[in-house]
């Protein structure tokens, strides 16, 4: 324990982005980043391999589901071996970073991202995004769907539902409503939506499918499902709310931190900076339809420019106030 | 004797070490990463309507077990004892869904029997859910278990004994109730426990079909960071399995049944043309949902991949990884299986009850709330060592935690094929033995391992097969070997909706696991 505090003190603080890599003779130079990766390997293994190549930083990626690799690092606390942590939801990243989990990233790093997707406190940076949205069965003329996110709670929507109350990025999107709304009234929402009586789906993508087939009319989902779906003929297709700041038009972060404590920062702090510079951030818009966070990146021809969604204004800290949120979900017995 | 009671306790041990981490960390709760009040058990109880998830899961359970027992183990009768056209075939084609995954199984049957689906299509089914549907797919899931170790017993039942009864007046029903369900009873009740020990820890056929039941709960206060709560969800699963062993002893029969060295197998039956037709709705029935209808989803899913020109992984490093650990996950956990069985089944009843519910103990747990205890046992002995980081960084990076791993979660399965097989050593031949004047090393090479071989085979094989798919345990501590087997492949693009490559690795998965039977089932029938 002693020994650790030891190496806690003398490798962990913050260093510059050109600060040299640690000596030759540290014993510790020669072992990988290690990488916790929330995000699939189909997403980002390619970036890994082409990033080691291009930076000469060996990495070791552990893959896993978001939630658990948290839940993991958690528990492991100071012995933790990950160096960073790549996350699917940021609300995770909030929750390591509200138990001191999370270094303080480099500034030069931080700026080099839209300041709307990153920790107020530089904890974390956003490295992609993701849209709320819609996915409806384009039998449904488009004039008929409903015009703002609140409007789902029409009762004329009853049994043409799907929803996925479990998934990571429907609970952020209920807690960023309760900051919009209030807690009440996203109460007594969720409580109308539920009347409905909503498909309910273990997770976003077979939503899609459901809207393709037609077993749901409507699903809340992310939008970048769609896409790796879409051909000639696929009878689904999203829809973002015309009302400009609509509490629908949420826009969700994967991103990525540094563990507090970690003996590799410059390193890791390297990792990060190669994924916010335009080959990576190109690759998330092209090859995943994702939102670049790096300003100036443009997204996929099929996919709305980030400035057409209209978001809602949104603080990345309301995302990560997860516990009231499953709470409620709880007491509404949705969850 | 001795040797073998100190490596059953030392394999106890190992058993019970999530649950010493998990309590310890019970005991020192971290505080909530979201700010949360954290819960009493009470609050806990009425907040999760954990009652209610009780009451759901023994059901679930419950209705698996027996829907497993009733089909595995007609299905076992037919392949031993009846004589029907395809009858060998149907049997091995019977056994497979041991090899499909049970979110998987869930998943296709949730998209084939829904609007849409085209069974669901053409029956005009609504859309289906809740513990009825659950309980079908880990039913199909199960019966193979059932199949198997059934079957070994009757295979290994004397047709003199039937043959006796029979002469002495009884009726074929008859025969069968006196003289062969007393050596079924071991085997039934095992597998019985075993199907009621997958259905209560599964979680992944419960989350697909969305059936409120305590894991999924317990899942989610994992996925919420809860540890404590999950902690706390997770002793109320084996609060409840605990009596469910004791039911199980009863089953079981109170004395080691003795068995009988080289048994000549009745002759075959023509089955009636009810019991016909029932035999083929069961292997329909279990064939259908467990085997084909996976197989057919993702080869559709495969087959629209490369009609759309989309890019697949290569597969092979997969493959090899996935071979890699089941094989050495498998023979390390069957070697672990052995002196827990051996006692179990032939020491006295004092020491055999502990050792077993040691054993199965910690199985009714999920595999994520298991790799998380085992995570906390090895900080907590890590801690207390000089060089704590580097003990902790050498027992996750060498993979001793992975295969602790799954041997914590499989063992019961090993030791119930294992026990079974031992159970039926025929103890005359070992008292002619020493009488002879053999030593117990020369009983053991020569009389015993021999008989033992068949239920080795089914014991190793249940295990290679329930770690091939395995993903829970492999995703938390395997990453830090650096695996990355066929069901992550499977469940990383699944989650991506990159179905087409989910599809091909998933089909590679299902086509090494038939190799796999296949090749076992040859070899046990050569025996």
């Amino acid at each position: 324990m002693l020994s650790l505090l030891f190496l806690v003190a003398c490798d962990g603080g913050p260093e510059t982005l050109d600060a040299p890599t640690p000596r030759a003779d540290a014993p510790e130079a020669a072992r990988p980043v290690v990488i916790y990766s929330g995000r699939g390997e189909s997403l980002v293994g390619g970036l890994f391999e082409t990033m080691e190549a291009e930076l000469g930083i060996d990495v070791e990626v552990r893959y896993g589901d978001t939630p658990e690799l948290v839940t993991l690092m958690l528990t492991e606390g100071a012995e933790s071996p990950a160096d960073i942590i790549f996350a699917q939801d940021s609300g995770h990243l909030g929750a390591l970073a509200n138990r001191g989990m999370l270094a303080t990233l480099n500034g030069d790093l931080l700026k080099t991202a839209d300041p709307r997707f990153q920790d107020a406190d530089g904890r974390w940076v956003g490295t992609s995004g993701r849209a709320r949205v819609l996915v409806y069965n384009t039998d449904l003329p488009k004039d008929q769907l409903p015009t703002s996110l609140k409007d789902l709670a029409d009762p004329k929507w009853k049994g043409k539902l799907g929803w996925a109350p479990g998934n990571g990025s429907f609970q952020a999107h209920v807690s960023a409503l309760r900051h919009i709304w209030g807690e009440d009234e996203t109460r007594a929402w969720l409580t109308a939506v539920a009347a409905n009586e909503p498909v309910v789906y273990p997770k976003n993508s077979p939503q899609v499918e459901a809207a393709h087939t037609g077993a749901i009319q409507i699903g809340w989902v992310n939008h970048y499902y769609l896409h790796r779906k879409k051909t000639d003929g696929y009878k689904a297709d999203n829809y973002s709310f015309a009302a400009e700041g609509d509490a629908g038009n949420v826009l969700m972060l994967a991103g990525m931190a540094v563990r507090e404590g970690s003996e590799r920062v410059p390193d890791a702090e390297k990792v990060i900076a190669w994924m916010l510079a335009e080959p990576a951030q190109n690759a998330f818009a092209i090859e995943n339809f994702e939102y670049p966070t790096r300003p100036g990146i443009k997204t996929h021809p099929d996919v709305p420019p980030i400035d057409s969604l209209k978001l809602a204004k949104v603080e990345q800290a309301w995302l990560a106030d997860l516990g009231p949120t499953r709470a409620m979900l709880q007491d509404l017995g949705l969850q | 004797m001795s040797a073998s009671r100190l490596l059953a306790a030392a394999t106890a041990l190992l058993v019970v070490s999530p649950l010493v981490g998990l309590l310890v960390g019970l005991a020192n709760p971290p505080p909530d990463p979201f700010g949360m009040p954290q819960l009493s058990l009470v609050e806990l109880m009425q907040r999760s309507r954990a009652l209610e998830l009780l009451r759901n899961s023994v059901l679930l359970s419950v209705a698996v077990s027996a829907g497993a027992v009733v089909a595995g183990g007609w299905l076992a009768w037919a392949e031993q004892r009846l004589d029907y056209p395809g009858r060998s075939v149907l049997a091995t084609l019977s056994l497979l869904p041991l090899a499909s995954p049970s979110y998987l199984v869930a998943a296709t049957a949730a998209v084939a029997f829904s609007p849409g689906g085209f069974v669901g299509d053409l029956l005009g089914l609504p859309r289906l859910s809740g513990l009825w549907i659950a309980a079908l797919v880990l039913a199909v899931v199960c019966a193979p278990y059932v199949q198997l170790l059934v079957g070994a017993a009757l295979a290994r039942c004397p047709a003199a004994e039937e043959e006796a009864a029979r002469s002495l007046g009884a009726s074929p029903l008859q025969a069968a109730r006196i003289a062969v369900l007393p050596r079924l009873r071991p085997a039934i009740a095992l597998s019985a426990l075993i199907s009621l020990l997958y259905a209560i820890s599964d979680f992944g056929a419960v989350a697909v079909l969305d059936c409120p039941v305590l894991t999924w709960r317990l899942y989610e206060a994992v996925k919420g960071q809860q540890l404590p709560q999950a902690t706390l969800l997770g002793l109320a699963v084996m609060a409840v399995t605990l009596p469910l062993f004791v039911v199980g002893r009863l089953v079981h029969g109170a004395r080691p049944q003795r068995g009988t060295a080289n048994p000549r197998p009745p002759e075959r039956r023509r089955p009636g043309a009810a019991a016909l037709a029932g035999t083929y709705l069961l292997h329909g029935l279990v064939i259908g949902i467990g085997v084909a209808l996976p197989v057919a989803t993702m080869g559709g899913w495969v087959w629209g991949g490369i009609v759309r020109d989309l890019p697949f992984a290569s597969p092979w490093l997969a493959t090899r990884d996935t071979l890699l650990a089941a094989l050495i996950g498998a023979l390390l956990t069957g070697l672990l299986a052995v002196s827990p069985a051996w006692v179990a089944a032939r020491d006295r009843r004092a020491v055999a009850v502990p050792v077993e519910q040691a054993t199965l103990l910690t199985s009714a747990l999920p595999g994520v709330l298991l790799a998380l205890g085992l995570v906390l046992a090895a900080l907590q002995l890590s801690r207390s060592m000089p060089d704590g980081r580097a003990v902790y960084a050498a027992l996750t990076g060498s993979g001793v935690l992975l295969m602790a791993g799954y041997a914590v979660r499989f063992l019961a399965e090993g030791f119930a094929a294992l026990k079974t097989a031992i159970l039926q050593l025929d103890p005359r031949q070992e008292e002619s033995a020493r009488v002879l004047g053999a030593s117990r090393a020369r009983w053991l090479r020569q009389i015993a391992l021999p008989a033992l071989a068949p239920g080795v085979a089914a014991s190793g094989l249940l295990l290679f097969l329930a770690i091939l798919k395995e993903l829970p345990v492999t995703l938390l501590l395997g990453g830090a070997v650096g695996l990355k087997t066929l069901a992550f492949r499977v469940w990383d693009r699944y989650n991506e909706a990159l179905w087409h490559d989910a599809g091909l690795s998933g089909l590679i998965l299902l086509g090494l696991s038939l190799c796999v039977v296949v090749a076992t089932l040859r070899w046990r029938r050569h025996v």
